[in-house]
């Protein structure tokens, strides 16, 4: 039997599910674990671990475990999508006008203009003192852990969750899966229509292992008459203008998953479907502007 | 009522002007887009890709007896290959809301056996996050 939280956290609509028949005693506790890592990765929050760390002007600074954890995830996201996916752009989503939550992220007046990146910051910049469990960022420099922090909170809360039964935890479409449920059937994943939201152009089929969709149809707002963002190409310090709409990436687990679908977006389709057809663990569906939709030959396993 | 004396050479002018103009656009458009295949041929499969070439075709000559110099015409036709990704064209989009042509809708567990709960409704969506 399925038993089912639903709750906001993050800026996102977040579900968690557990397969079993008793009733869960850590379910509940789910959207304190999420308030917890939010306080810690948000960088929306003035206090929260990562604003303050953001603000220490090239002193090394002993940090949490979570936060750790997450900057780790995040150096391995930027290896695997060859700097693709890093959270060294905070300058530049700022400058594209994503300076408060999504939530309460309003159309700015015209006039101002979004500029190029100037900085270009790498993760490499950072000083990693691994026995001390210390960072030093240069001068000027802020992170933006993005949708690899996510992705880890959701895959944290999964591994939680399952060791009360085959577990699935959805944070905003970021989607981390333990193993089949306990009939052994798959978990059944609808991938929603960008053109008509309430319906599922597609349902995937997994067993375990993680989902994640990006794209420039949900998080986007007007600046100077241009619409921007919040997948931001690292080239040009600008949100990524490709020919797609969203791309939705099938992985091991939902932080790769989240970092390649948007390595993907940002190269666009022909260089993305490459890009996902050399890589053996993950699979991918794009949807263009256009309308148009392209598989990537793994995907078939979960169709 | 008896056909013109002329009228048969009137057609047959006709059929070599059509035909002239055929083989000088043919014979351009291979001129033109040959650099543009060459360069795409260092590329990946892409979705929109073009298949590979077929054999070139010869052109007919028509009327003319003495064909003038021409660069061999490469003639394209469309198929998918094998190493294509799959994918679904669509139509041309309509505003808003462009029809999709699903390759596939799969709305249940593929067809295992029985039971378990939750049927075959998807238990949660993916969007952008």
């Amino acid at each position: 039997m399925l038993q089912r939280l639903e709750f906001r956290a993050m800026g996102c609509e977040m579900l968690a599910v557990i397969d079993r028949e008793a009733e869960s005693g850590v379910l509940p506790q789910v959207p304190d674990w999420f308030e917890e890592w939010e306080q810690v990765l948000s960088r929306f929050r003035y206090d929260s671990e990562l604003t303050r760390l953001n603000q220490t002007h090239g002193k090394p600074v002993q940090v949490s475990e979570v936060l750790w954890q997450v900057f780790r995830a995040s150096q391995q996201a930027e290896q695997i999508t060859d700097g693709l996916v890093t959270p060294t752009l905070l300058d530049a989503i700022i400058q594209a006008g994503y300076d408060r939550p999504f939530d309460v992220l309003l159309p700015l007046a015209s006039g101002e203009t979004v500029s190029v990146l100037t900085d270009s910051w790498q993760l490499t910049d950072i000083t990693v003192d691994a026995a001390a469990r210390a960072l030093t960022l240069p001068p000027g420099m802020g992170l933006d852990f993005g949708g690899i922090a996510k992705g880890w909170c959701t895959n944290e809360a999964m591994k939680r969750l399952q060791a009360e039964g085959p577990a699935l935890v959805n944070a905003g479409g970021d989607i981390a899966i333990s193993g089949p449920r306990l009939d052994g059937n798959p978990w059944l994943i609808g991938v929603t229509d960008p053109f008509q939201p309430h319906e599922n152009i597609e349902v995937l089929s997994l067993n375990a292992g993680g989902v994640a969709t990006s794209g420039k149809d949900r998080r986007r707002w007007m600046r100077n008459g241009v619409l921007q963002h919040h997948i931001i190409d690292p080239f040009t310090g600008q949100p990524a203008e490709t020919d797609l709409l969203r791309v939705t990436v099938v992985a091991p687990d939902v932080i790769q998953a989240e970092a390649a679908a948007k390595a993907a977006f940002i190269l666009g389709s022909r260089i993305g479907l490459e890009w996902i057809e050399a890589r053996p663990q993950l699979a991918a569906l794009f949807i263009l502007v256009n309308g148009e939709m392209v598989y990537s030959h793994r995907i078939e396993e979960y169709l | 009522m008896p056909p013109k004396p002329n009228a048969r050479n009137w057609n047959d002018v006709q059929t070599a002007i059509a035909t002239a103009a055929i083989v000088t656009t043919l014979g351009m458009w291979n001129l033109f887009a040959s650099p543009a295949k060459a360069k795409e041929s260092d590329e990946p499969a892409q979705p929109d890709t073009l298949p590979p070439t077929e054999a070139p075709t010869e052109l007919p000559v028509g009327v003319f007896s003495t064909p003038t110099a021409m660069p061999p015409v490469k003639i394209i036709f469309a198929q998918a290959t094998v190493s294509e990704p799959a994918t679904t064209n669509v139509q041309q989009p309509q505003a808003q809301n462009p029809t999709k042509k699903k390759k596939k809708k799969n709305n249940n567990n593929g067809g295992g056996g029985g039971g378990g709960g939750g049927g075959g409704q998807p238990v949660t969506q993916t969007q952008s996050s």
